[in-house]
């Protein structure tokens, strides 16, 4: 009887796709006990009405484990008493990468374990299917199947194997002592034991055909990951990118910024007046507007990291970056991180679990926010409409654009400078090395993209987005209140200042009027405590609470004209806006990251140290920055 | 009427802020995790 089924394969052999196919909705997510690894465990129905239990083990190469999640793999499968030590193993093989793939499936056999291979991309295959009988023979009679994870083909002949679950003794691959921590030499000559023993064995397989790396990758890659060219190609796309962002999200921004403010403008006109209705077009109506102006640029974002990713960009990008991090104390995996830190650090954070080297990866850990996330988009995209030109040089470079880039530029040099004094403070005896594949380039898959695209949006605009709006609310109602009575309003005061708000700003202003900011930037950098993107939300509220406004006029005029009442100037000057986007740059305003971080580093020690030195950074540097420019 | 409305969905807005901020912190990421 097979009822206790584990799943186990390399990263991204469609091993995810498959146990979606098997558990359907029937899936359960905890924690493997003492580890931050994420466990997923579902049940499914065998043809015969059994029911199965399947564990999603995570991703690895091979059982001599490097990461925490490679460790997990090796520990359960290496223990018979362990709890979750399966019947069977069902390895999933991606065919375009099918030596390094059925390494581990060598080894599981090789610890008697009974072991099925499910090939998987099969379409992938520009040559003909690979036929499992020949699979089976040349592997000593291990069944191999073919399954489709997206149309579900070859699901029901899994099923009725696990369900007869007719195993039958295998020899042995390679008589090498299987155990558990191999040190790297041993590790090693095993791993080129079973590879050759694998290339000699497919060469049983008369339906395998090698496929001959295509020549288009190998002459792209002598550029793209070439010493010099490939930063300076990759320097090149991050630039375009952000200058792509700009141009082309300017146009539906302003959409969506004129139909909020007509929106806001048509309530009042047809609303009775009341503080109900202040509260709708002055509270609700800008706080969802502030949120939604900001998707054009989410998406365009998102969509070219998804291009870099689909054609194989990124791996390469892995890759050259390796080079350059090692000298900071960071490893070439460390990367990938600190990219998709570029969309948020949460997952950024968590996906450090790849790195194997645990001084490595605390200190990816450590520097991932300050590679500036999608929450700081909206804040500098507003800072910079406001203080930097709209101007071109050479008539094709927008200064706008290059701004950004920049600020973008200054978190990645401020992680490497961060990382580099770390890795002398933080003790390791442990040496690494980066292993990575190169998948052929190819054209991306749009629908991929468009999918990833959709989540992210969705997650913006519902996640990040209710929180925005809430604060909003809750800012607007510190700010309409408390109400000013005849004599101050014959006095000429405003609303705004007067208000609880208004009040707390001034009463902490002094501590960022060196930086250069008035009490309105003091009361959103409070605001944007727990969450960057509020500050943007805090903007439209103070700009149009109780202010006279002209009512046409949008977030950018009214902050454009405002003049800071100490030094008489606009409030928003070149030097201010600056040093306000040099300190959102280095802050580490974002109360998720912090639990993360806790949550990886398992203690309170390494959040605090983070918050400290990097709000430590942003004051200094803004205060640098605002002294520089004015 | 509107005075009561704005109340309600004051209170509603920061109950949502105090729960979101001081019990749920993971939350807010959860779902770009899967990356």
């Amino acid at each position: 009887m097979c009822t206790k089924i584990a799943l186990v394969g390399s990263p991204n052999t469609a091993k995810t796709s498959l146990f979606n196919l098997l558990t359907g909705m029937n899936q359960q997510v905890g924690n493997f006990p003492g580890v931050t690894v994420e466990k997923h465990w579902g049940k499914f129905n065998l043809p015969d009405g059994r029911v199965a239990e399947l564990l999603d083990l995570p991703g690895a190469y091979s059982l001599n484990a490097y990461s925490e999640e490679e460790k997990i793999v090796s520990d359960i499968l290496h223990e018979r008493n362990h709890e979750d030590f399966p019947e069977l193993v069902v390895v999933t093989v991606d065919v375009t990468n099918i030596e390094r793939n059925l390494v581990i499936l060598t080894q599981i056999s090789d610890l008697n374990i009974p072991v099925i291979g499910v090939l998987t991309m099969n379409d992938m295959l520009a040559g003909n299917p690979i036929n499992t009988n020949e699979m089976s023979k040349a592997f000593n009679g291990i069944p191999f199947l073919k399954i489709n994870g997206r149309t579900g083909e070859g699901k029901n002949a899994l099923l009725d194997f696990i369900s007869a679950c007719q195993i039958q003794p295998v020899e042995e691959f390679i008589s090498f002592p299987l155990k558990k921590n191999l040190n790297l030499a041993e590790a090693r000559r095993d791993a080129e034991a079973r590879k050759s023993d694998i290339v000699r064995r497919l060469t049983e397989v008369p339906s395998f055909v090698r496929e001959s790396r295509d020549t288009f990758t190998t002459k792209v890659d002598k550029i793209l990951v070439h010493p010099i060219f490939g930063y300076g190609i990759f320097s090149l796309v991050l630039f375009l990118i952000f200058q792509f962002m700009f141009v082309i999200s300017a146009i539906p921004m302003d959409w969506i910024d004129s139909i909020f403010l007509n929106f806001s403008q048509f309530l009042q006109g047809k609303l009775p007046e009341g503080i109900f209705t202040d509260l709708l077009t002055q509270g609700i109506v800008p706080g969802v507007g502030g949120v939604l102006v900001f998707v054009p640029q989410i998406a365009i974002l998102f969509f070219f990291i998804g291009v870099l990713e689909e054609t194989g960009y990124m791996t390469r990008v892995v890759f050259i970056m390796d080079r350059l991090v090692r000298p900071f104390g960071l490893n070439g995996r460390s990367v990938v991180p600190l990219v998709s830190s570029a969309a948020c650090a949460i997952p950024a954070i968590l996906s450090t679990r790849v790195i194997g080297n645990p001084k490595e990866r605390l200190i990816t850990i450590l520097v991932s926010p300050l590679i500036s996330c999608s929450a700081r988009i909206p804040v500098f995209v507003l800072l910079i409409y406001l203080v930097i030109p709209n101007t071109y040089v050479f008539g094709f470079i927008g200064v706008q654009g290059t701004v950004l880039f920049a600020l973008y530029a200054l978190g990645v040099i401020g992680a490497l400078l961060v990382a580099m004094v770390m890795n002398k403070f933080i003790r390791s005896n442990e040496k690494s090395f980066l292993l990575l594949e190169m998948p052929d380039y190819r054209r991306p898959r749009w629908k991929n993209i468009l999918l990833n695209l959709k989540e992210k949006v969705l997650a913006f605009v519902f996640d990040a987005g209710k929180i925005i709006l809430a604060i909003s609310i809750v800012l607007w109602a510190f700010a309409a209140f408390p109400k000013l009575n005849e004599e101050q309003t014959a006095q000429g005061k405003s609303q705004i200042e007067e208000s609880y708000l208004g009040q707390a700003g001034k009463t902490i202003s002094p501590v960022f009027a060196p930086l250069g900011y008035d009490w309105k930037m003091t009361v959103s950098l409070l605001t944007s405590f727990a969450a960057r993107e509020v500050f943007v939300g805090t903007m439209a509220t103070l700009y149009s609470a109780g202010e006279n406004f002209e009512e046409d006029e949008s977030l950018l005029t009214r902050m454009r004209d405002d003049i800071n009442l100490q030094t008489g100037k606009p409030a928003y000057s070149m030097a201010s806006g600056l040093s306000l986007m040099v300190f959102y740059v280095f802050a580490m305003q974002c109360m998720a990251t912090f639990a993360a971080v806790k949550r990886e580093t398992k203690s309170w020690k390494w959040p605090l140290i983070q918050m400290g030195y990097m709000g430590f950074m942003a004051y200094t540097l803004a205060l640098l920055t605002f002294n520089l420019f004015s | 009427m509107q005075v009561v409305l704005t109340i309600a969905v004051i209170v509603l807005a920061l109950a949502y802020v105090v729960r979101r901020l001081f019990f749920k912190k993971k939350e807010s990421c959860e779902s770009c995790e899967k990356r």
